[in-house]
């Protein structure tokens, strides 16, 4: 299932094998050797807090990104978004904006999308362009100045460690075998588009990334694997640092945010991500002892909560 | 957001003046912490920091979290006649391999490594390596004055990585000082373009070798010369023994020479040793032993490896 069209622009200097590339599945350049104790180790450095995603600021911030995000005009990677977002959420979490009120949550979220866009390499990206239905624009020294104080805050840890980097991980070492790479790959595809959508939601933010990394990817092999479901289950609760209460929570969220769930795979396949709407069966949806959801499916109005632009990233 | 630099950190004395730009012993006022100032001549335009700078700097944090690896503690913006400037705060350690060799090397206290010693730096430069080829980074510049060591605890750390391609051409010194070419691959030397993780594992072995030698093992002091060097201990390569080598840029005809035996230019090494740096000094990189494989090499089976 392709929910992306998304590709790097060729290396221009391919005299180096190594440009400090940074992309969002690996945060580290290339493959590493023994990622999964390095993620672990700097995911407690990439988490935002809980009082930051309820702010009024983050609200207003988010507002801002995913006006700019669902418009095609503007043509900002639902990837950059989504790192953009993680930054406004990490920097809340450090430092309160001087005023809430618009338009200065908007500046933060423009700084942010701007460091998002050079971190993944998005040259086109124009500070005057996105912002020009603005009633009021901010210069680029102003934009250029708020990048530094967000990086200060940030401590220049750009990188960050999102559920995006664990999502290889649990495929690799929790997927049953035989592992058919056009499945995992769907799974995976299914598990990007949950976490785009439901980066959003507040309560999110209470989960580490590697446990909502671990709910994305179960909450997607429920639709489209739901055979493996329970071997994949218990080869995620075998990993020692997931913590099975919370990753109940956490896919309960999850659920919520994005409309999925028992009975609910249906309703969830038009995603925000795929604009023009993949209709995608709901088989996998009932067959399945996957409880996490059922209780606080919260009825339609989770489900048009993720439906669509804009309003819908509140 | 700019702070003025002097402010929070005061400045002790210049301790080097490297590739990459002025180096400064300072201490924190807050913290009284030791640290060592890197001023980068990052250029900031209506741009805005760089996104080389970013993802590199960014990195390096990353990496940092290694005790093998010289820990960035902080990233300071700073602002010198309304311009910013970007220093790089690490830890400090009071000394470097190569002060730490001239010990050994001269002077009254002059005498052999121990091979324990030899034997534990090793380890730790290997597993420093590894760490960051791991995460798939190159160090590029690794020599005995980029080798940091705590000599109360005994641990060497890794210092200036990465730091090149955002801050700097690469291999050029902004000081015109000579550049050392002692550590330098012959892939790089030749002029590959697309060179790997053997260009540092060359640079450990010419380390390696060094501390039993107690001297640089090829003093070169051009490209060719450190090219002949080379070519005069471990043979004039082949396109059999490394096929693709005359394609490179600054392939010539060199004279040819047989290979010589690497224990003779490393007497006081034990034979483990000398197998485990004639893995680290194969001229064809494909053929050269990795870091991590390099940890698992007999040599250091006597090594009690659970302190690391």
């Amino acid at each position: 299932m392709a929910t992306e069209e998304w590709a790097l622009p060729d290396e221009e200097d391919a005299a180096y094998d190594y440009e400090f590339e940074f992309d969002l599945e690996n945060p580290f350049t290339s493959p590493a050797d023994e990622p999964i104790a390095s993620l672990l180790d700097a995911e407690a450095h990439h988490a935002p807090s809980v009082s930051a995603a309820a702010s009024a600021a983050r609200r207003d911030a988010v507002a801002f990104i995913s006006k700019v995000r669902f418009s095609g005009e503007l043509a900002v990677h639902p990837r950059v978004a989504y790192l953009a977002l993680n930054y406004v959420d990490r920097f809340l979490s450090k430092r309160q904006l001087a005023c809430e009120q618009q338009p200065w949550p908007r500046l933060l979220a423009l700084s942010c999308l701007s460091l998002a866009a050079k971190m993944q390499r998005v040259a086109t990206f124009s500070i005057d362009h996105i912002q020009r239905d603005e009633d009021f624009m901010f210069d680029a020294a102003t934009v250029r100045r708020m990048e530094r104080w967000v990086l200060g805050a940030l401590e220049w840890r750009a990188r960050s460690v999102t559920p995006f980097a664990f999502l290889s991980f649990f495929l690799s070492v929790c997927y049953p075998p035989p592992q058919h790479p056009p499945q995992v790959a769907a799974i995976k595809a299914r598990a990007v588009d949950l976490l785009l959508r439901a980066q959003p939601e507040v309560k999110m933010a209470e989960f580490s990334p590697s446990v909502v990394a671990a709910s994305a990817l179960l909450a997607a092999a429920r639709e489209v694997a739901a055979a493996n479901l329970p071997a994949f289950q218990a080869g995620v609760a075998a990993c020692p640092f997931v913590n099975s209460e919370k990753l109940r929570e956490c896919g309960e969220v999850l659920a919520a945010a994005c409309g999925v769930g028992p009975g609910r795979a249906a309703a969830s396949a038009d995603t925000p991500v795929t604009v023009l709407g993949h209709h995608r069966s709901a088989s996998s949806a009932s067959e399945s002892d996957w409880t996490i959801g059922s209780a606080t499916n919260g009825g339609g109005g989770a489900k048009k909560r993720c439906m669509g632009p804009p309003s819908q990233w509140g | 957001m700019e702070i003025n630099i002097v402010d929070k950190y005061e400045k002790l004395e210049k301790v080097g003046e490297g590739t990459y730009g002025k180096v400064y012993k300072a201490q924190d006022k807050a913290t009284g912490q030791l640290v060592a100032l890197k001023k980068t001549r990052l250029e900031m335009d209506e741009e805005g920091i760089p996104p080389t700078a970013l993802r590199e700097i960014s990195l390096l944090n990353l990496l940092s979290h290694s005790i093998y690896v010289v820990r960035l503690l902080a990233v300071e913006q700073a602002a010198k006649n309304g311009k910013p400037v970007l220093y790089l705060v690490f830890e400090f350690l009071d000394t470097d391999l190569k002060k730490y060799l001239d010990v050994y090397r001269r002077g009254p206290a002059a005498r052999p490594l121990p091979a324990t010693l030899i034997k534990n730096f090793l380890y730790q430069l290997c597993k420093g390596v590894a760490h960051c080829h791991g995460h798939g980074v190159l160090h590029r510049d690794l020599k005995p004055q980029n080798l940091l060591v705590d000599k109360d605890k005994g641990i060497l750390k890794i210092a200036d990585l990465g730091l090149g391609r955002a801050f700097t051409v690469p291999m050029k010194s902004y000081t015109h000082e000579i550049v050392t070419l002692w550590y330098r691959a012959p892939e790089v030397l030749l002029g590959a373009t697309h060179y790997s993780t053997g260009v540092d594992m060359w640079s450990v072995g010419c380390i390696f070798a060094e501390m039993a030698r107690r001297q640089a093992l090829f003093p070169g002091d051009s490209e060719l010369q450190q090219l002949l060097h080379i070519f005069r201990l471990l043979g004039t390569p082949s396109e059999e023994q490394w096929p693709g080598v005359s394609e490179l840029r600054d392939w010539h005809e060199f004279p040819q020479w047989k290979p010589q035996s690497l224990a003779r230019v490393v007497p006081t090494l034990e034979p483990e040793g000398v197998d485990l740096l004639s893995k680290m000094l194969q001229l064809d990189p494909s053929n050269r032993i990795s870091a991590i494989a390099a940890m698992e090499h007999p040599y250091f089976d006597s090594l009690d490896k659970s302190q690391f």
